[in-house]
């Protein structure tokens, strides 16, 4: 039924959780998974102007994370035998939402799966985005999962 | 993987897409789907200020909303015997549409909701409902959206 599927990981345990339910549900229909991690560099611009001379180890100590981030998924991934990608994607500014659709769409998935902290009003996910935000512009169904804590909470 | 698929409808286009591919997908995963229609308590207030409906009236109009729920889920229950997909359903009374969704998945002992971003309310709900973010916010199991 689903060929590709996109996760996009943080490497957060709530991410944990999207990544897990995507394995299971990769497993049974031998489909494939591309592993996206978005490197917000805007988190390192709003101190620039003060550190000038820091920006670039700044940067890269947030693309060694990113890099790290994403091959623990990964790891986690093969050793189920699962098929899956990487991609790497930085951005400076504009919505998380945006790139997730973005890629969606360049990686001809035909399914995102994401998890979520579900709090009152907007529900968060992975990387500060918000559902709603992803399922408005997704071209493709998607499977929010809710994070172990905020499931037990009720 | 999933067990148990709630699928909610409220017969909008957009619901007969989730209904169609969560049946597919519980075809696939060998799950059992659990269909579902809220019949909403019926609101005075909406039809004008000072007119109450006579309770033969309302009672007409809540057996019309359950008629209207029972032809959807006969149409989901023949989509899944299709599909060879084991299927049983419930339409009924709910506060509001997501307390249904909610309670039902947990009382079916559901594993995985699978519905359609937005339904019958409003073009304020057209883009994503209300219903459906409610459902994200309230629900403890996975939520698959179609758009």
């Amino acid at each position: 039924m689903y060929r590709k599927i996109l996760v996009p990981i943080d490497g957060s345990s709530t991410s944990a959780r999207g990544l897990d339910e995507a394995i299971k549900l990769a497993k049974g229909q031998k489909a494939t998974l591309v592993i996206l991690h978005v490197i917000d560099e805007m988190v390192a611009m709003y101190g620039a102007d003060m550190v000038p001379v820091y920006i670039d180890k700044i940067f890269e100590s947030l693309r060694k994370v990113g890099k790290a981030t994403v091959a623990k998924a990964m790891a986690r991934v093969r050793a189920t035998g699962v098929k899956a990608n990487a991609v790497l994607v930085e951005k400076v500014g504009g919505p998380v939402a945006d790139v997730i659709v973005a890629q969606a769409k360049k990686q001809r998935a035909d399914l995102i799966v994401i998890g979520t902290h579900g709090r009152r009003g907007v529900t968060r996910l992975v990387m500060g985005s918000d559902a709603e935000g992803v399922v408005r512009r997704s071209p493709v169904p998607v499977l929010l999962v809710r994070s172990r804590e905020q499931a037990r909470r009720r | 993987m999933f067990k148990r698929i709630l699928i909610p409808t409220d017969g909008s286009p957009t619901a007969n897409k989730a209904v169609k591919a969560g049946i597919e997908l519980a075809k696939v995963l060998g799950a059992r789907v659990t269909g579902y229609y809220a019949v909403e308590p019926i609101e005075t207030s909406i039809y004008g200020e000072g007119y109450m409906f006579s309770s033969p009236s309302r009672a007409r109009l809540e057996n019309h909303a359950k008629a209207v729920g029972r032809r959807h889920l006969a149409k989901m229950a023949r989509l899944a015997r299709a599909a060879g997909v084991r299927f049983d359903s419930v339409c009924a009374k709910a506060q509001t549409p997501y307390d249904g969704i909610v309670d039902t998945a947990r009382r079916k002992f559901c594993d995985a909701i699978v519905m359609g971003s937005h339904g019958r309310r409003g073009i304020a709900a057209m883009v994503m409902g209300s219903v459906t973010n409610k459902v994200l916010a309230k629900s403890r199991i996975p939520v698959l959206v179609f758009r």
